[in-house]
């Protein structure tokens, strides 16, 4: 009787995981249970509460309705408007700045990347028309406070996250540089992002404040009457922003700055010995090696620019009037008032909107 | 020329970062009544350390820094170390639908903390186990965390795992594939290849998720009120604001207190950097 | 190393479960609210009757308290039983179900008229939501008219009784002095709580309500219309600063203690700041300052809004008989002198404003009388919450001039009506 080669068996999962050398995605999927665990644990159920609320009628202090379901009747009371119009002058200011926005974008990456141009010029023409959208003359939005909030969340996500960018990013080279004092321009980096962010609007309230305030007393020393800048609704506008640019532009120079240590600098020494100019060295090394780096900021930025209430409610209480009230802050109101249910709805509303831009964002970093 | 330029670009970076911090340094050493002086001075007039004392001997901020201590770096422990696998398996493996996974992570950070504050904190005072309850035939209770490290410390590894994991996977994935690959035909497992070669290189990854979890467990305010209350369990934010008023805002000494809870941080942040950036370049790690 | 985690978790859980809730009675008390001198009160009633109580400090302000309370409430834990409560807060937390109605606990509704009868009116009527009693009045507050006696004196003015004639006196008062930081009149007008009692004590001072009896919203009004125009001219003749819609209460107290501010209107508290100053903090004002009714327009009556605490029960407790032995004994005479003397809470109960200890503590209580019996209710609705957002968001953008006042009061009018159609 010959003898037979004992059949090669291939070993089980968990032969496999204990012998120290499991295939990849055993691994992948081994690696992702700790994470999984402690979402599930936190925030599962929390989420699914939320997201049943929100399609029950739940307001605490109006006992006699009960919690009865309702469906999605509480997404038609917030969006649905009757008698809904589209007009080019609704909002023209903001809709000639994004067009302005599409077409800076258009000259500056026509000649790389096109998909992605094509991509954020669409999504950027959306907003565009969507911003024409009003109620006509008999009609009214059903929820006119969401449609405001919501205008107010997009101009503070634009403007902030923009400003983060525009400010973090020289912070975050300027922070790379090799001097003696870099350590002092790591704390002045770091500093504003490490404060309570309840105490941060506190403090730029007063530090804004008309007469106590420094900002104006400063301006006063060089001879210019400062605006009442909480108590006007342009300057709140400013003057949140402005707070919101100055808290999180460190979060994005934080983000960037490992982005820059991670690269590696033998590419420059090679680049200068080709003679590339430092304006060359940062657009064909630097930015494009900086991209990962730049996507994850911007999706949190984002996703916390969407969230913004700290701020703007310390500072202004979502004032003057409604000028500043964000979605957040709506959402926080709306709790306040016992309204469980629609408030529930809101957050869904918020976390829709969120989640669209991560999409978004996670396909673009994910193309190449 | 260059130089000027640089030095400028430093100046500019550490007056806007730093303004406002000094103007709250300051403000810890005068008087309530200078605060409301016309017109409004800068260098303190009296100068006192009497509002750090004050900070003191009002409330056990002492023990906040501890609580607050103790809460972040666990915290910062767990969810950099959950993260950096979860990062690891989304940005290196070849995993089927890893950008479906990393999509279902961070939409977790989508709700507003505000309404999941309830069921939260019904979880964390005990909720019936209905299939445990029947098993064993009594009522079986998830143990109450109120008041404890760990009513703060499980959900803040939760909200920051989206954003620590996301940065460590696009960290990950910078690595050049190489280095990993020479070190596996060298003889590694992927397990010590991740702990050896993947790690070190991906340290300032790293150490600016560990920085941000950190800040956003220290910062975190909402939970943090809600779910420990009692004065011995309160952290460093919430425990400043026990120095307000029904109507009153002690601006001097809440700004010492803020000074006081943002100096850990500070002192750790750059020590932090520079030793892993140190130990980096010593290292001499070349792509 | 997950699972050494969680034994370790679940044995530190297992301790904290069982070093907790042995306490009796736990009472939640906002830290601003002087648990300091509450403290030594339950203490007393320990030793009194054996029934152990534990305080519970949290939440400086009134939003922070709000946003705790009503996380407790909404998970319906019974983890506090007893909780102070604010003025505004009887009808919606009756009608969420969160406060505990206390009819029952008296042994007949003869028994509860006589408890209530020697506490204040307005206060009652407060805590009374459709008959049914929901808190029991900790201790009082008001809005007052703070004016600067010195300078009314060196003027020769009375305290003043319209509103014309604080304008007129105000007028005079700041050309006189000729100082630029010196302002005629201030109020609240950022988007707070206080802002709503800026409208409303206009709005009844002309002799309006945000109501008429049978219940149709009437906001829109000739008393509306007189009050906005009265803040127009307010900002119109620079009696007021420009940055009104920024002043919250503690920013205009500040003002005022700073020697800024000729006439204001504020809460209780301020009264004892003026004159003592606190830690670090001068006053310029101390024994310069008076307190008056609210002013009137021609034609219509002083008013001012109600403030104050109330003790309230939680429902999901599960101790609510002793629960409210706490609330009858917190109530009490002597408990409500020693808040009176200790902590100037200002008393709840008529009999405490003549008596001799508590006016040699807070002189103040005396000229405070005249004012707090003129003390209205804001609006008694279970949905006080919109109202009062809607009131205060709407003045906030008058007050920022970022509306005029035919839209203010359109606006307050309509979304009133709404709220109330639910």
């Amino acid at each position: 009787m010959a003898l037979q080669p004992k059949p090669y068996k291939r070993p089980g999962f968990w032969a496999r995981l204990a012998s120290g050398n499991p295939s990849e995605a055993q691994l992948g999927y081994l690696l992702l249970v700790p994470a999984f665990t402690v979402l599930a644990l936190v925030m599962l159920y929390p989420i699914l509460n939320v997201v049943w609320k929100s399609l029950h009628y739940e307001k605490l202090n109006n006992p006699a309705r009960g919690t009865p379901f309702i469906g999605l009747e509480n997404f038609h009371d917030m969006a649905w408007g009757e008698g809904l119009r589209w007009s080019v002058t609704h909002l023209l200011v903001w809709r000639l700045l994004l067009l302005g926005g599409v077409a800076a974008l258009w000259a500056t990456v026509r000649r790389r990347a096109r998909g992605q141009a094509v991509g954020w010029t669409v999504l950027l023409l959306a907003v565009w028309a969507l911003l024409g959208i009003h109620p006509g003359a008999e009609g009214e939005w059903n929820d006119p406070r969401f449609w405001n909030a919501f205008g107010v969340s997009l101009l503070i996500i634009v403007v902030s996250v923009l400003g983060s960018f525009v400010v973090g990013l020289p912070l975050a080279l300027v922070a790379d540089i090799k001097t003696r004092w870099r350590w002092l321009v790591r704390v002045a980096l770091l500093l504003p992002w490490a404060m309570p962010p309840v105490l941060i609007g506190l403090m730029f309230a007063w530090l804004f404040q008309d007469q106590y305030g420094v900002v104006n007393d400063l301006l006063r020393r060089v001879g210019v009457e400062g605006p009442i800048w909480l108590a006007r609704v342009v300057p709140a506008i400013v003057a949140v922003n402005y707070t919101l640019i100055w808290k999180t532009s460190s979060f994005v120079g934080l983000v960037l700055l490992a982005g820059l240590q991670s690269i590696d600098r033998g590419l420059y020494e090679a680049a200068e010995v080709d003679g590339a100019s430092v304006a060359q060295r940062f657009w064909q090394i630097t930015l494009p090696l900086l991209r990962p780096a730049i996507a994850v900021a911007l999706i949190f930025r984002t996703l916390t620019a969407i969230q913004t209430f700290d701020v703007p409610f310390a500072m202004t209480r979502g004032g003057p009037g409604r000028a500043l009230e964000t979605l957040g802050i709506y959402v926080y109101n709306t709790t306040l008032t016992l309204d469980i249910g629609y408030a529930a709805a809101l957050s869904v509303a918020l976390f829709l909107l969120s989640l669209a831009i991560t999409v978004f964002y996670l396909r673009w970093i994910y193309t190449e | 020329m260059n130089r000027l330029f640089r030095y400028a670009a430093l100046l500019l970076v550490v007056v806007n970062g730093l303004f406002p911090a000094v103007w709250l340094l300051l403000t810890s050493f005068k008087t309530s009544g200078e605060l409301r002086q016309l017109p409004i001075t800068y260098w303190p007039e009296n100068f006192t350390f009497g509002n750090y004392v004050s900070v003191f001997t009002e409330n056990p901020f002492g023990r906040f820094l501890l609580n607050s201590a103790v809460v972040s770096v666990v915290a910062t422990l767990l969810c950099v170390l959950f993260a950096a696998f979860a990062g690891y398996a989304l940005g290196r493996l070849n995993l089927p639908g890893r950008r479906v996974i990393l999509t279902l992570i961070v939409t977790t950070s989508m709700f507003p903390a505000l309404v999941l504050l309830v069921p939260l904190y019904r979880l964390f005072v005990g909720v019936e186990i209905p299939w445990l309850s029947e098993v064993f035939n009594s009522p079986i209770f998830t143990p109450n965390l109120l008041n404890t490290y760990w009513a703060l410390i499980i959900p803040y590894v939760a909200l920051s795992l989206p954003i620590a994991t996301l940065i460590l996977t696009s960290f990950f994935q910078l690595i050049p594939q190489d280095l990993e690959s020479a070190a596996l035909v060298d003889g590694c497992t992927r397990v010590s290849a991740l702990f050896r070669i993947v790690a070190p290189v991906s340290a300032p990854g790293i150490v600016t998720a560990a920085i941000i979890v950190f800040v956003n467990s220290w910062n975190e305010f909402l939970l943090a009120l809600t779910f420990n209350t009692t004065l011995q369990m309160r952290t460093v934010p919430v425990g400043i604001t026990l120095y307000q008023g029904e109507y009153a805002f002690p601006w001097a000494i809440i700004s010492s207190a803020i000074m006081l809870g943002v100096l850990p941080l500070v002192v750790l942040i750059i020590f932090f950097q520079r030793r892993i950036i140190s130990g980096l370049t010593a290292g001499g790690v070349k792509g | 190393m997950t699972r050494r985690f969680f034994v370790t978790l679940s044995m530190t859980l297992c301790c904290t479960l069982l070093g907790v809730s042995f306490a009796q009675v736990r009472v939640f008390i906002g830290s601003t609210l002087r648990p300091d001198v509450i403290g030594p009160i339950l203490e007393q009633f320990t030793a009194e009757t054996g029934i152990e109580t534990e305080i519970e400090e949290g939440g400086a302000t009134t939003e922070v308290r709000d946003q705790y309370l009503s996380t407790i409430l909404t998970s319906r834990s019974g983890d506090i039983d007893l909780y102070l409560m604010d003025v505004v807060n009887p009808p919606q937390y009756a009608a969420a179900g969160w406060a505990e109605p206390l009819g029952g606990y008296f042994e007949s509704d003869a028994a509860r008229d006589e408890f209530l009868e020697p506490f204040l009116d307005s206060v009652v009527a407060a805590n009374t939501v459709d008959g049914q009693l929901y808190g029991i009045p900790a201790w009082t507050d008001a809005q007052f008219l703070y004016y600067r006696s010195d300078l009314l004196e060196k003027y020769g003015f009375e305290p003043p009784t319209t509103w014309a004639e604080l304008k007129e006196q105000a007028l005079a008062i700041t050309e006189g002095e000729g100082d630029p930081n010196l302002q005629g009149f201030n109020y609240q007008g950022a988007a707070i709580e206080g802002t709503n009692c800026t409208f409303l004590e206009a709005l009844w001072t002309a002799g309006g309500d945000w109501r008429a009896e049978d219940g149709s919203v009437t906001v829109d009004s000739d008393a509306g219309r007189t009050a906005l125009a009265w803040y127009d001219d307010t900002l119109a003749s620079g009696i007021t600063k420009p940055g009104i819609a920024e002043e919250t209460t503690d920013l205009s107290r500040q003002a005022f203690q700073a020697g800024d501010v000729v006439f204001m209107l504020n809460w209780g508290y301020a009264w004892a700041l003026f004159q003592e100053g606190q830690e670090g903090e001068d006053t310029q004002v101390a024994g310069k300052v008076g307190v008056a009714p609210l002013p009137a327009f021609d034609g219509g009556e002083s008013a001012t809004c109600v403030g104050g605490f109330q003790w309230a029960m939680n429902p999901f407790g599960d101790s609510k008989e002793e629960a409210f032995q706490v609330m009858q004994y917190m109530a009490s005479y002597d408990a409500q002198k020693e808040l009176a003397i200790s902590a100037s809470h200002i008393p709840a109960r008529d009999a405490l404003y003549e008596d001799e200890a508590v006016l040699a503590a807070a002189p103040q209580f005396g000229q405070f009388f005249d004012v707090i019996t003129n003390a209205r209710p804001r609006p008694l609705t279970p949905f006080y919450g919109e109202v009062s957002e809607l009131i205060r968001t709407n003045m906030n953008a008058f007050f920022a001039r970022a509306q005029d006042a035919e839209t203010t009061l359109a606006q307050m009018q309509s979304g009133l009506e709404d709220i109330l159609e639910q």
